[in-house]
């Protein structure tokens, strides 16, 4: 880690209020966590060091992870928070304010779409995963291979052995996905909208965010009890939260590499300002000059087509409403706002 | 005859931030409020014993071998005090022993070790608080390449570089899988059962048993027994 200065904002979130905030809530190496404020929303900010994120072993990463997470808990007991990602650390505050100004109606947007909204995680496992497969193990499908194996010759055990294995996790896939739509089905009449996370284990059959109107809480919590006298207590049942919409409705920010704006701004030949349109007519212009179906024999024409797409890329991303200013300034305090996806499903 | 002795590094793992401990019902959190406790009784109790067994060692060791270090002699001195001064008692442990003879070595292949602090970061990333805890422990329950490689490059190394008659030791992330890979002339005492550690983990994370979770918390929190001369 190369620490500078303390002129770096760790950024926590997005709260809705228009005043300088004082928490007494630590952060990130012991920092104290304020706002900086911008009309009616502010970034819930602690000072801090530039930190290179790539740089750090894990047990620190998840130490930070730890004060990253608490900090936006404390935050939500008082103020409904928006999370920003974890690991956002913007220069300074001038930038924060340029995230604010220009993000402005996004921000707000997704703190009045998150209002009055938790997430809970629901996290199902098997509860006796041993007498799971031996219930498995006994089913005809499997029980007739086993049958077989006890006949066969030593040289076709091992596939038969392949077999049976994969009818069991066959059986097990099946009957995880029927108790997980089962979970979703029941659950999610009482929530907003659901996020299936990935699962990676066997034993477990689903790990799923839900976005709930607070009030909904209590009835959630019910149908979880329901669900669980329903499967005679085969499954456990675990709840993670309420927690803000990590799933829903996580932001980052997105800051371009000002050589790249600059270098892709040169081989389009603008000038110091440009339009969306005027970068859209010079593209189209220079695809047809530059595609490698002009230049058969060219290897090096496929790259540098490559490159000037990458760099119309770029000019896409920087270039946000009607014209953009390329001046050095404007350049390096570009910021923008956008929305972690995860795939949720919002309803 | 070489030796190595092999100490599984645990981590806390479970601080899920102020809501987790909050919690009082046994539904709630990752792992329930009373599995919770037990689980930070247990981790300090793990160190407080790991500390208390190295530093009762009679002899300097010649060699450690430090789970995520990547350099040797100085740097690798300034590497260990600022882990250590970060709150890391692992470090802590092996700062000790270097003030007391002790000479680190260098473990890590520096590429893999990137990709490795790459995956961390963006395995924090992830929205899922479940997933995000079994990162932070380190738990790979599937098989995992990268865990793998960085395995053969750490047991290489220490093929290479210990001595004949010397003692290593060697702090390893209890998911790792070091011993099968190491040279067949290297004799190795597990100080702590790495089996039964993840046992722990899973049982503790996924399974329902609190007996069984008990059993194994005991096994961690109980003092080291042998001591092997270095």
């Amino acid at each position: 880690m190369k620490a500078v200065s303390l002129n770096g904002k760790y950024l926590y979130g997005f709260v809705q209020v228009s005043d300088t905030i004082r928490f007494n809530i630590a952060g990130m190496d012991q920092k104290m966590l304020y706002t900086i404020p911008h009309r009616d929303i502010a970034a819930v900010v602690s000072d801090a060091a530039p930190i290179i994120w790539s740089d750090l072993p894990r047990e620190t990463v998840f130490s930070y992870l730890t004060n990253h997470q608490a900090a936006i808990e404390g935050v939500m007991q008082r103020y409904e928070i928006i999370p920003a990602k974890f690991a956002t650390v913007l220069p300074n505050g001038n930038l924060v304010q340029q995230v604010l100004k220009t993000e402005y109606h996004p921000i707000r947007s997704s703190l009045a779409e998150m209002a009055n909204r938790i997430e809970l995680d629901v996290v199902v496992l098997w509860r006796d995963p041993v007498d799971l497969f031996k219930t498995i193990a006994a089913m005809p499908q499997v029980d007739d291979i086993k049958r077989q194996m006890a006949e066969a010759k030593p040289a076709q055990c091992r596939n038969l052995q392949i077999e049976a294995g994969k009818r069991v996790k066959a059986i097990l896939d099946n009957m995880n996905t029927i108790c997980a739509n089962e979970a979703i089905e029941a659950l999610s009449p009482l929530s907003r909208a659901c996020q299936p996370h990935e699962v990676k284990d066997d034993e477990m059959i689903l790990n799923c965010a839900f976005l709930l109107e607070k009030h909904q809480l209590d009835a959630f919590e019910k149908e979880i009890d329901a669900l669980d006298k329903r499967y005679c207590n085969q499954l456990t049942f675990r709840l993670i939260g309420p927690l803000p919409p990590y799933s829903f409705r996580t932001l980052e920010i997105e800051q371009l590499d000002p050589g790249d704006v600059e270098d892709a701004r040169v081989l389009f030949s603008l000038g110091k300002t440009a339009t969306e349109l005027e970068i859209k007519a010079r593209y189209r212009e220079m695809a047809k000059t530059l595609h490698p179906d002009n230049f058969p024999v060219n290897k090096a024409a496929i790259g540098r087509f490559e490159s000037f797409n990458k760099a119309y890329e770029i000019l896409k991303t920087y270039c946000r409403g009607d014209a953009c200013s390329f001046e050095p300034a404007d350049i390096q305090n570009w910021v923008a706002v956008r929305e972690m996806k995860y795939r949720a499903g919002m309803r | 005859m070489r030796s190595l002795l092999v100490l599984p590094v645990i981590h806390a793992g479970a601080d899920m931030g102020s809501l987790d401990k909050s919690l009082g019902r046994q539904r709630r959190g990752v792992m329930g409020k009373e599995r919770w406790e037990l689980h930070q009784q247990v981790i300090a109790r793990y160190w407080q014993e790991v500390e208390t067994w190295c530093l009762s060692l009679e002899a300097p060791l010649p060699a450690i071998y430090q789970d995520g270090l990547l350099a040797d002699g100085d740097l690798g001195r300034k590497i260990i005090q600022e882990n250590a001064a970060r709150g890391s008692v692992n470090f802590r442990i092996v700062n000790r022993l270097m003030e007391k003879g002790a000479k680190i070595r260098k473990t890590e292949d520096v590429l893999l070790l990137k990709e490795e602090y790459s995956r961390a970061l963006r395995l924090a990333q992830t929205p899922s608080p479940w997933d995000r805890v079994t990162a932070r422990v380190g738990c790979q329950f599937d098989k995992d390449d990268l865990l793998e490689r960085r395995d053969h490059y750490i047991a290489q190394t220490i093929g290479r570089t210990l001595n004949i008659d010397e003692t290593g030791l060697l702090f390893i992330g209890a998911f790792h899988d070091v011993i099968p890979m190491l040279a067949d002339d290297i004799s190795v005492h597990e100080v702590k059962d790495r089996h039964r550690i993840i046992a722990y983990y899973h049982e503790l994370l996924t399974g329902q048993d609190d007996r069984k979770v008990r059993i194994l918390a005991g096994y961690l929190s109980a003092p080291i027994s042998g001591n092997p001369k270095s």
